[in-house]
């Protein structure tokens, strides 16, 4: 039977499925509301200010399973409100008439305000959002005006009670409304914790949060009011209170909520320490009530907030994942075809299929120039995907950075050549043996000599390396435009390239740098440029000579 | 006799380069879309170098090479992997499931060619 209580609650709609029969579900969520109700509202009498409760938790037990469990909970919970409210007047010395009055007031204030808010807000009610919060206000209140009406009715005609009739619709309406607002999201939260179990350090941490609260509140009600006023003032409850608010999940805030409201109602009640004003009681009370009302509403609004911006940048997080990802199989997929295109040019330019006329051959290299390049941005983007999602990983070897430069030299010879660029080497031999990714470290020179060359018009690209004690230090300068001060960091941010004038002339990606600087810091080591507009520029690479273990980016 | 060479690759295109480029400079080729079809054609006929793509139907690159390398009969055949310059680790993937070299897709015909001597050789 507890089971398929908790089935009903953990599985929401899927109770039908449970083995105890419906008619057994419900006649236990009944006995439970009905319970809780009648020790809640015992409780609350026997706390009564002045003859007035503060707030009335009750309401909020049977509003806060009906909103938590859905409307199929209605006729339980209706049953049990009722049963409850019967009893616990029927004990007190209410007469009946009065008490059957009372019992569906409770009874449908309860009703209304969860039907209020499944009616615009739908069946998914969250604390974790800072409208459904405020709805819970708006729904309390309006519910609690209604049942207002009807409590008033009952004390006036039928209890014979002597206050004005403003007075006790005043003090039925704010006592109820403050009881739902205080308790329902406790329970609200409960039910949503036992469908959803926090995670371990969540429920450490809120733990230990709402410990500390009890503590406070506690000591604040406990200690003698000299000491109190002085030592630990009620204020000192709110630093758990917002820290919970901030971080913890709504179980742990609506408990916290309920903490400090619970201490303040004590110590209002029986006039303990900063509660305890010169005036009498009943001129406590509705300051008490207003205290309630705004530390519980910023309080649950604060949380809703926090949770939604959590919330969000978890999806942004996500959503960059799923990015990654696609941009990863994108680019394998491009790369297919690709190396078809590629493949038969190479052949054709070989003359595999007869000899090939001087005229086509010319037409061919076009081709194979672009596809090289179209491989190349390929690769690029396929690069930064890597690198975001954290999965370039770096496969180090020994390797000579002298081998590693005259490799680059030779392929970037042509380029310069075209553009009637000097190119310069200037590297000792015998520079010590390096450790690192080779494959890596190559595609970072290539990009930054290919940079080099492509935006010089005219002059010189010169590389040089040296090894000081335990780092190569490479340069790549150049006699081109210079780049802005504004520029100079911009361009290593990715899709970014200097003045887009001289973009739209100078193919590229923009990723080149971006991906380069990643490299070389996943090997220990700094990527940088020194430059002045119309004087060139400088690259400037430090890599340790011997890397270590690559790390994570 | 020219020497043999099993060609394993999952799209007629690529297929059709390895054809060309292979039968013009000599060999013989079998070929297989997919990893088991490999073993199939490897039963049939024992090639002197096999070419695996990696990712296949069926059974990928790594599970036939892990396959024909277990068994004594065809472990000398050598076994040239085409790895995807996509996913990282391919390379150290493809060694550890026992294969003798590899070259990245997109690969030069001509690259290629000149490693397959090398391990005809």
């Amino acid at each position: 039977m507890v089971e398929d209580i908790a089935n009903q609650i953990r599985y929401g709609r899927r109770a039908a499925e449970a083995s105890a029969p419906r008619w057994a579900v419900s006649f236990a969520i009944a006995c439970i509301v009905g319970i809780a109700y009648f020790v809640a509202a015992r409780l609350s009498l026997l706390l009564l200010a002045d003859g007035v409760a503060v707030f009335w938790p009750a309401a909020g037990i049977s509003a806060g399973t009906l909103i938590a469990l859905g409307r199929r909970a209605q006729l339980p919970v209706t049953v049990g409100t009722m049963a409850a409210t019967l009893v616990a007047n029927l004990l007190g010395d209410r007469n009946l008439w009065s008490t059957i009055v009372f019992a569906f007031s409770n009874a449908g204030e309860a009703v209304l305000t969860a039907w209020l808010i499944e009616h615009f807000f739908g069946a998914d009610f969250s604390l974790g959002r800072v409208r459904h919060v405020l709805a819970l206000l708006g729904a309390a209140v309006i519910g609690t005006a209604v049942s207002g009406i009807g409590g008033t009715a009952g004390f006036k005609l039928l209890q014979g009670s002597p206050a004005s009739i403003g007075t006790t619709w005043l003090h039925w309406f704010a006592s109820d409304a403050l009881g739902i607002v205080t308790v329902a999201p406790l329970l609200i939260a409960l039910i949503s914790a036992v469908r959803k179990p926090p995670r371990r350090a969540e429920l450490v941490e809120g733990i230990a949060a709402i410990v500390v609260l009890a503590l406070i509140g506690g000591l604040v009600l406990i200690l003698p009011a000299e000491l109190l006023t002085s030592v630990i003032p009620v204020t000192l409850l709110f630093p758990p209170l917002l820290w919970l608010a901030a971080r913890g999940s709504p179980a742990f805030v609506a408990a916290a909520v309920f903490i400090v409201s619970l201490t303040i109602v004590w110590g209002t009640t029986f006039g303990i320490g900063e509660l305890r004003p010169a005036s009498s009681v009943g001129a406590r009370v509705l300051p008490a009530q207003a205290s309630i009302l705004l530390m519980t509403l910023g309080a649950l609004i604060l949380a809703a907030l926090f949770k939604q911006i959590r919330d969000q940048s978890r999806a942004v997080a996500e959503a960059s994942q799923h990015k990654s990802q696609f941009l990863a199989n994108m680019s394998h997929e491009l790369r297919t075809p690709l190396n078809a295109i590629l493949g038969y040019t190479e052949l054709i330019l070989d003359n595999l299929y007869g000899e090939t006329p001087d005229k086509m051959r010319k037409a061919l290299d076009r081709v194979q120039q672009n596809g090289r390049h179209l491989l190349n941005l390929i690769n690029d983007v396929l690069d930064l995907s890597k690198i975001e999602a954290g999965k370039l990983t770096l496969s180090l070897s020994d390797y000579s950075l002298n081998n590693v430069v005259q490799g680059v030299f030779v392929a970037v010879e042509s380029l310069a050549g075209e553009k009637k660029l000097e190119l310069k080497m200037d590297v000792p031999p015998g520079l010590p043996i390096g450790h690192g990714d080779e494959r890596r470290i190559t595609q970072v020179l290539l990009n930054l000599v290919g940079n080099a060359i492509k935006f010089t018009d005219a002059g010189t690209v010169t590389v040089t390396a040296e090894a000081a004690k335990d780092a190569f230090t490479i340069a790549v300068r150049d006699t081109g435009p210079g780049i802005a001060d504004a520029d100079r960091l911009t361009i290593f941010e990715e899709f970014r390239q200097g003045d887009s004038s001289v973009t739209k002339k100078k193919a590229g990606t923009g990723l080149g740098l971006s991906i380069a600087r990643r490299i070389v810091e996943m090997h220990g080591g700094r990527l940088w440029v020194e430059s002045k507009l119309g004087e060139g520029s400088t690259f400037f690479v430090t890599l340790p000579i011997k890397a270590k273990v690559a790390a994570v980016t | 006799m020219g020497k043999c060479i099993l060609v394993v690759e999952d799209q007629e295109d690529n297929r059709q380069i390895l054809r060309d480029l292979l039968t013009f400079s000599g060999y013989e080729i079998a070929e297989a879309t997919n990893g088991a079809e490999a073993l199939d054609a490897i039963a049939m006929r024992r090639p002197d170098l096999i070419l695996m793509d990696i990712q296949l139907p069926i059974m990928d690159g790594y599970e036939a090479t892990r396959r024909i390398k277990a068994d004594p009969a065809t472990r000398a055949i050598p076994i040239i992997v085409v790895t995807s310059y996509a996913l990282s680790g391919d390379e150290a993937k493809a060694r550890a499931a026992g294969s003798d070299d590899y070259v990245a897709k997109p690969y030069s015909p001509r690259a290629l060619l000149a490693k397959i001597l090398e391990h005809l050789d």
